[in-house]
Protein backbone atom coordinates (compact mmCIF):
# COMPACT_ATOMS: atom_id res chain seq x y z
CA UNK A 1 0.00 0.00 0.00
CA UNK A 2 1.20 3.31 -0.41
CA UNK A 3 1.76 5.87 1.94
CA UNK A 4 0.54 9.48 2.04
CA UNK A 5 4.20 10.97 0.33
CA UNK A 6 4.03 8.86 -2.39
CA UNK A 7 0.56 9.88 -2.97
CA UNK A 8 0.75 14.09 -2.62
CA UNK A 9 2.41 15.83 -5.09
CA UNK A 10 5.61 17.44 -5.02
CA UNK A 11 4.36 20.85 -5.42
CA UNK A 12 1.78 20.74 -2.26
CA UNK A 13 5.12 18.73 -0.25
CA UNK A 14 6.69 22.05 -0.43
CA UNK A 15 3.94 24.44 0.48
CA UNK A 16 3.37 21.61 3.37
CA UNK A 17 6.85 22.13 4.44
CA UNK A 18 6.97 26.07 3.90
CA UNK A 19 3.61 26.59 5.62
CA UNK A 20 3.28 23.67 8.57
CA UNK A 21 0.50 25.24 10.01
CA UNK A 22 -1.59 25.15 7.31
CA UNK A 23 -1.67 21.21 6.47
CA UNK A 24 -5.21 21.00 6.31
CA UNK A 25 -5.81 24.01 4.33
CA UNK A 26 -3.76 22.71 1.63
CA UNK A 27 -4.64 19.39 1.60
CA UNK A 28 -8.53 20.41 0.55
CA UNK A 29 -6.60 22.53 -2.13
CA UNK A 30 -4.22 19.69 -3.51
CA UNK A 31 -7.42 17.34 -3.69
CA UNK A 32 -9.93 19.77 -4.84
CA UNK A 33 -7.12 20.42 -7.66
CA UNK A 34 -6.08 17.05 -7.91
CA UNK A 35 -10.03 15.97 -8.78
CA UNK A 36 -10.36 18.76 -11.27
CA UNK A 37 -7.67 17.89 -13.35
CA UNK A 38 -8.37 14.10 -13.15
CA UNK A 39 -11.48 14.39 -14.76
CA UNK A 40 -9.73 17.17 -16.85
CA UNK A 41 -6.58 18.12 -17.61
CA UNK A 42 -6.83 20.83 -19.29
CA UNK A 43 -9.00 22.57 -16.84
CA UNK A 44 -8.67 26.18 -15.92
CA UNK A 45 -7.98 26.72 -12.07
CA UNK A 46 -9.53 29.76 -10.67
CA UNK A 47 -9.36 30.68 -7.32
CA UNK A 48 -12.84 31.04 -7.00
CA UNK A 49 -13.91 27.77 -7.63
CA UNK A 50 -11.55 26.54 -5.75
CA UNK A 51 -12.17 28.63 -2.42
CA UNK A 52 -15.46 27.61 -2.70
CA UNK A 53 -15.51 24.04 -3.49
CA UNK A 54 -12.96 23.57 -0.72
CA UNK A 55 -14.09 25.84 1.56
CA UNK A 56 -10.72 27.70 2.36
CA UNK A 57 -10.50 30.88 2.90
CA UNK A 58 -10.72 33.17 -0.28
CA UNK A 59 -7.42 35.04 0.27
CA UNK A 60 -5.59 32.14 1.39
CA UNK A 61 -6.40 30.09 -1.88
CA UNK A 62 -5.29 33.34 -3.71
CA UNK A 63 -1.81 33.17 -1.89
CA UNK A 64 -0.97 28.99 -2.26
CA UNK A 65 -2.04 29.15 -6.06
CA UNK A 66 0.25 32.35 -6.71
CA UNK A 67 3.04 30.29 -4.48
CA UNK A 68 1.89 26.99 -6.93
CA UNK A 69 3.32 29.00 -9.61
CA UNK A 70 6.50 29.55 -7.86
CA UNK A 71 6.84 25.95 -7.65
CA UNK A 72 6.36 25.37 -11.08
CA UNK A 73 2.83 23.45 -10.69
CA UNK A 74 0.61 25.89 -11.65
CA UNK A 75 0.81 28.61 -15.00
CA UNK A 76 -0.74 31.63 -14.94
CA UNK A 77 -3.19 32.74 -17.53
CA UNK A 78 -4.57 36.22 -17.81
CA UNK A 79 -8.34 36.90 -18.74
CA UNK A 80 -9.54 40.42 -20.45
CA UNK A 81 -13.27 40.02 -19.31
CA UNK A 82 -15.74 42.28 -21.14
CA UNK A 83 -16.58 45.23 -19.14
CA UNK A 84 -20.67 44.58 -20.11
CA UNK A 85 -20.49 41.45 -18.43
CA UNK A 86 -20.35 38.61 -21.34
CA UNK A 87 -17.28 37.07 -20.35
CA UNK A 88 -13.72 36.83 -21.58
CA UNK A 89 -12.97 38.77 -24.76
CA UNK A 90 -8.60 37.78 -25.05
CA UNK A 91 -6.57 35.42 -22.78
CA UNK A 92 -2.79 35.66 -22.65
CA UNK A 93 -0.01 34.21 -20.60
CA UNK A 94 1.13 37.85 -19.91
CA UNK A 95 0.02 41.43 -19.83
CA UNK A 96 2.25 42.41 -23.04
CA UNK A 97 0.85 40.16 -25.55
CA UNK A 98 -3.04 41.89 -24.94
CA UNK A 99 -3.38 45.03 -27.66
CA UNK A 100 -4.15 48.34 -25.39
CA UNK A 101 -7.51 48.19 -27.47
CA UNK A 102 -9.63 45.51 -28.59
CA UNK A 103 -13.11 45.23 -30.12
CA UNK A 104 -14.44 42.98 -27.96
CA UNK A 105 -16.62 39.61 -29.96
CA UNK A 106 -18.70 39.30 -27.07
CA UNK A 107 -20.76 42.65 -27.28
CA UNK A 108 -19.15 44.67 -29.95
CA UNK A 109 -18.00 47.25 -28.21
CA UNK A 110 -14.16 48.48 -28.36
CA UNK A 111 -12.63 48.37 -24.96
CA UNK A 112 -9.17 49.81 -23.79
CA UNK A 113 -7.72 47.37 -21.60
CA UNK A 114 -7.78 48.44 -18.06
CA UNK A 115 -6.71 46.13 -14.81
CA UNK A 116 -10.20 45.91 -13.36
CA UNK A 117 -10.87 43.87 -16.62
CA UNK A 118 -8.38 41.14 -16.18
CA UNK A 119 -8.48 38.16 -14.22
CA UNK A 120 -5.35 35.86 -13.22
CA UNK A 121 -6.74 32.18 -13.44
CA UNK A 122 -4.18 29.40 -13.56
CA UNK A 123 -3.58 26.32 -15.85
CA UNK A 124 -1.39 23.44 -14.69
CA UNK A 125 2.03 22.94 -15.84
CA UNK A 126 3.11 19.67 -17.98
CA UNK A 127 5.01 18.59 -15.16
CA UNK A 128 2.16 18.41 -12.20
CA UNK A 129 -0.48 16.62 -15.11
CA UNK A 130 2.56 13.98 -15.62
CA UNK A 131 2.72 13.81 -11.52
CA UNK A 132 -0.91 13.46 -11.34
CA UNK A 133 -1.16 10.93 -14.39
CA UNK A 134 1.29 8.83 -12.38
CA UNK A 135 -0.36 8.93 -8.71
CA UNK A 136 -3.18 7.33 -7.07
CA UNK A 137 -6.06 9.16 -6.68
CA UNK A 138 -6.09 10.34 -3.11
CA UNK B 1 -8.29 36.25 -8.97
CA UNK B 2 -7.78 40.32 -10.05
CA UNK B 3 -4.81 41.59 -11.49
CA UNK B 4 -4.56 43.95 -8.27
CA UNK B 5 -4.75 40.85 -6.05
CA UNK B 6 -2.59 38.70 -8.08
CA UNK B 7 0.48 41.42 -8.60
CA UNK B 8 0.31 42.02 -4.81
CA UNK B 9 1.04 38.64 -3.65
CA UNK B 10 3.22 37.70 -6.98
CA UNK B 11 5.85 40.92 -5.57
CA UNK B 12 5.90 39.14 -1.87
CA UNK B 13 6.46 35.88 -4.25
CA UNK B 14 9.86 34.98 -4.77
CA UNK B 15 10.00 33.49 -8.44
CA UNK B 16 6.70 35.02 -9.48
CA UNK B 17 6.75 37.75 -11.67
CA UNK B 18 3.80 40.52 -11.27
CA UNK B 19 2.54 41.55 -14.29
CA UNK B 20 2.42 45.53 -15.49
CA UNK B 21 2.98 47.33 -18.85
CA UNK B 22 5.28 49.69 -17.24
CA UNK B 23 6.87 51.52 -14.03
CA UNK B 24 6.29 54.92 -13.38
CA UNK B 25 8.65 57.36 -10.12
CA UNK B 26 7.25 60.51 -9.71
CA UNK B 27 9.00 62.76 -7.51
CA UNK B 28 7.13 66.00 -5.77
CA UNK B 29 8.28 69.96 -5.34
CA UNK B 30 9.22 71.81 -2.10
CA UNK B 31 6.46 73.35 0.12
CA UNK B 32 4.23 70.52 -0.81
CA UNK B 33 3.85 67.00 0.42
CA UNK B 34 3.16 66.28 -3.46
CA UNK B 35 -0.75 65.05 -3.04
CA UNK B 36 -1.04 64.75 -6.89
CA UNK B 37 0.92 61.61 -6.38
CA UNK B 38 -1.74 60.21 -5.03
CA UNK B 39 -4.55 61.47 -7.29
CA UNK B 40 -2.52 60.19 -10.33
CA UNK B 41 -1.93 56.29 -8.48
CA UNK B 42 -5.71 55.33 -9.02
CA UNK B 43 -5.19 56.15 -13.12
CA UNK B 44 -1.61 54.36 -13.47
CA UNK B 45 -2.77 51.46 -11.57
CA UNK B 46 -6.03 51.04 -13.75
CA UNK B 47 -3.95 51.40 -16.55
CA UNK B 48 -1.51 48.33 -15.50
CA UNK B 49 1.63 50.66 -14.26
CA UNK B 50 3.40 50.45 -11.43
CA UNK B 51 3.71 53.69 -9.49
CA UNK B 52 6.41 54.64 -7.19
CA UNK B 53 6.32 57.98 -5.27
CA UNK B 54 9.37 59.55 -4.06
CA UNK B 55 8.36 61.22 -0.64
CA UNK B 56 10.79 63.76 0.78
CA UNK B 57 8.95 65.69 3.05
CA UNK B 58 7.68 69.22 3.35
CA UNK B 59 11.04 70.93 2.47
CA UNK B 60 11.80 74.80 1.99
CA UNK B 61 14.85 76.01 3.66
CA UNK B 62 16.77 72.67 2.67
CA UNK B 63 15.85 73.60 -1.30
CA UNK B 64 17.23 77.16 -0.87
CA UNK B 65 21.11 77.53 -1.14
CA UNK B 66 23.44 76.90 0.14
CA UNK B 67 21.54 73.74 1.19
CA UNK B 68 20.38 72.74 -2.38
CA UNK B 69 23.23 70.52 -2.75
CA UNK B 70 22.17 68.32 0.36
CA UNK B 71 18.71 67.53 -0.38
CA UNK B 72 19.66 66.48 -4.25
CA UNK B 73 21.45 63.69 -3.11
CA UNK B 74 19.35 63.03 -0.34
CA UNK B 75 16.36 62.84 -3.14
CA UNK B 76 18.74 61.30 -5.74
CA UNK B 77 19.11 58.29 -3.26
CA UNK B 78 15.30 58.07 -3.27
CA UNK B 79 15.23 57.73 -6.73
CA UNK B 80 17.37 55.34 -7.38
CA UNK B 81 15.91 52.99 -4.39
CA UNK B 82 12.79 53.52 -6.33
CA UNK B 83 14.39 52.57 -9.62
CA UNK B 84 15.98 49.58 -8.04
CA UNK B 85 12.89 48.34 -6.73
CA UNK B 86 11.42 48.58 -9.42
CA UNK B 87 14.23 47.12 -11.80
CA UNK B 88 13.65 43.48 -10.20
CA UNK B 89 10.91 42.96 -12.77
CA UNK B 90 12.49 44.39 -15.84
CA UNK B 91 9.77 47.06 -16.46
CA UNK B 92 10.40 49.92 -18.85
CA UNK B 93 11.37 53.04 -16.24
CA UNK B 94 8.80 56.38 -16.71
CA UNK B 95 9.52 59.53 -13.90
CA UNK B 96 7.37 62.03 -13.23
CA UNK B 97 8.85 64.96 -11.84
CA UNK B 98 7.31 68.54 -10.71
CA UNK B 99 9.74 71.51 -9.48
CA UNK B 100 12.22 70.35 -7.44
CA UNK B 101 11.23 66.94 -8.37
CA UNK B 102 12.48 67.91 -11.79
CA UNK B 103 16.41 69.09 -10.84
CA UNK B 104 16.18 65.90 -8.32
CA UNK B 105 15.18 63.48 -11.53
CA UNK B 106 17.99 65.68 -13.76
CA UNK B 107 21.20 65.22 -11.15
CA UNK B 108 19.75 61.97 -10.36
CA UNK B 109 20.34 60.67 -14.15
CA UNK B 110 23.68 63.30 -13.74
CA UNK B 111 25.04 61.64 -10.58
CA UNK B 112 24.39 58.06 -11.25
CA UNK B 113 25.03 56.52 -14.88
CA UNK B 114 23.65 53.57 -14.29
CA UNK B 115 20.06 54.94 -13.53
CA UNK B 116 18.16 54.30 -17.03
CA UNK B 117 14.60 56.18 -17.20
CA UNK B 118 13.45 55.70 -21.24
CA UNK B 119 10.45 58.11 -20.55
CA UNK B 120 10.60 61.07 -18.33
CA UNK B 121 8.07 63.89 -17.80
CA UNK B 122 8.59 67.26 -16.57
CA UNK B 123 5.76 69.69 -15.31
CA UNK B 124 6.60 72.72 -13.49
CA UNK B 125 10.63 72.32 -14.56
CA UNK B 126 13.34 74.17 -12.75
CA UNK B 127 15.78 72.72 -14.78
CA UNK B 128 18.00 74.90 -16.48
CA UNK B 129 16.80 75.42 -20.36
CA UNK B 130 20.57 74.07 -21.44
CA UNK B 131 20.08 71.38 -19.35
CA UNK B 132 22.29 68.39 -21.02
CA UNK B 133 19.58 65.92 -21.54
CA UNK B 134 21.03 65.15 -25.14
CA UNK B 135 24.63 63.91 -23.23
CA UNK B 136 21.96 61.80 -21.19
CA UNK B 137 19.75 60.45 -24.67
CA UNK B 138 23.70 59.90 -26.01
CA UNK B 139 24.35 57.61 -22.86
CA UNK B 140 21.00 55.85 -23.35
CA UNK B 141 19.49 57.31 -20.11
CA UNK B 142 16.72 58.85 -21.38
CA UNK B 143 14.84 58.09 -24.83
CA UNK B 144 12.34 60.26 -24.68
CA UNK B 145 11.30 63.81 -22.37
CA UNK B 146 8.01 65.47 -22.43
CA UNK B 147 7.76 68.72 -20.87
CA UNK B 148 5.21 70.68 -20.20
CA UNK B 149 5.48 74.47 -19.33
CA UNK B 150 3.73 77.20 -18.72
CA UNK B 151 5.04 81.03 -19.60
CA UNK B 152 3.06 82.53 -16.38
CA UNK B 153 4.48 80.14 -14.11
CA UNK B 154 5.70 82.46 -11.25
CA UNK B 155 7.51 79.82 -9.40
CA UNK B 156 9.16 78.63 -12.07
CA UNK B 157 11.01 82.68 -12.80
CA UNK B 158 11.87 83.14 -8.98
CA UNK B 159 13.13 79.38 -8.42
CA UNK B 160 16.91 80.32 -10.27
CA UNK B 161 16.92 83.30 -7.30
CA UNK B 162 16.80 81.17 -4.65
CA UNK B 163 17.88 77.49 -5.91
CA UNK B 164 21.40 76.49 -6.98
CA UNK B 165 21.44 75.32 -10.63
CA UNK B 166 18.24 75.76 -11.25
CA UNK B 167 16.33 77.29 -14.38
CA UNK B 168 12.80 78.65 -16.31
CA UNK B 169 12.67 75.31 -18.41
CA UNK B 170 9.24 75.09 -17.40
CA UNK B 171 8.36 78.50 -18.46
CA UNK B 172 10.48 79.21 -21.68
CA UNK B 173 11.12 74.99 -22.31
CA UNK B 174 14.83 73.21 -23.07
CA UNK B 175 17.08 73.52 -25.79
CA UNK B 176 14.92 72.00 -28.71
CA UNK B 177 16.15 68.48 -29.66
CA UNK B 178 13.99 65.55 -31.66
CA UNK B 179 13.29 63.51 -28.67
CA UNK B 180 12.43 66.52 -26.78
CA UNK B 181 8.45 67.07 -26.72
CA UNK B 182 7.78 70.02 -25.32
CA UNK B 183 3.73 70.92 -24.41
CA UNK B 184 2.79 74.97 -23.58
CA UNK B 185 -0.29 76.00 -22.19
CA UNK B 186 -1.55 79.07 -20.92
CA UNK B 187 -2.80 78.75 -18.00
CA UNK B 188 -1.75 76.25 -15.92
CA UNK B 189 0.39 77.79 -13.71
CA UNK B 190 3.27 75.67 -11.32
CA UNK B 191 0.77 73.05 -10.46
CA UNK B 192 -2.69 72.72 -12.23
CA UNK B 193 -1.62 69.82 -14.42
CA UNK B 194 -1.43 67.05 -12.34
CA UNK B 195 -5.31 66.01 -12.72
CA UNK B 196 -6.40 62.36 -12.69
CA UNK B 197 -8.02 63.46 -16.47
CA UNK B 198 -4.38 64.93 -17.54
CA UNK B 199 -2.47 62.11 -16.65
CA UNK B 200 -5.18 59.47 -18.44
CA UNK B 201 -5.24 61.58 -21.69
CA UNK B 202 -1.48 62.63 -21.92
CA UNK B 203 0.91 60.77 -19.21
CA UNK B 204 -0.09 57.07 -20.10
CA UNK B 205 -0.06 57.27 -23.98
CA UNK B 206 3.20 59.00 -23.38
CA UNK B 207 4.33 56.64 -21.34
CA UNK B 208 2.87 53.90 -22.84
CA UNK B 209 3.76 54.45 -26.29
CA UNK B 210 6.04 52.17 -28.11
Amino acid sequence: MLNNSHMSLNAFDNLRSTHPDWLGVIAAIERQINRTLRVDPRAVIDDDVISQQSQVDPKLVMRLLVELEAWHALVRRLFWLCPEGRGTTSEANSLEEFPAFIECHRCGQKHSLRSGDVDVRFLPSESLLREISTTQDR
Amino acid sequence: MKLKDYNHLAEQTPGVTPQFLAAVISVHGMNTFGPWQKHINTVLEDNCIRHTPVDYGYQIRRAFRPFTGGLLREVGEKIVAAYQDQRRWNLKACAIGHSFGTLSIGTALQQNPELILPRVITFGSILQCGFPWRRLFDRGQVENLLNELCAGDLWVRCARFMISGSGPSGCHGFTAEPFIEQREYEWTGHSLLATQLHCQEIWIPFILRQ
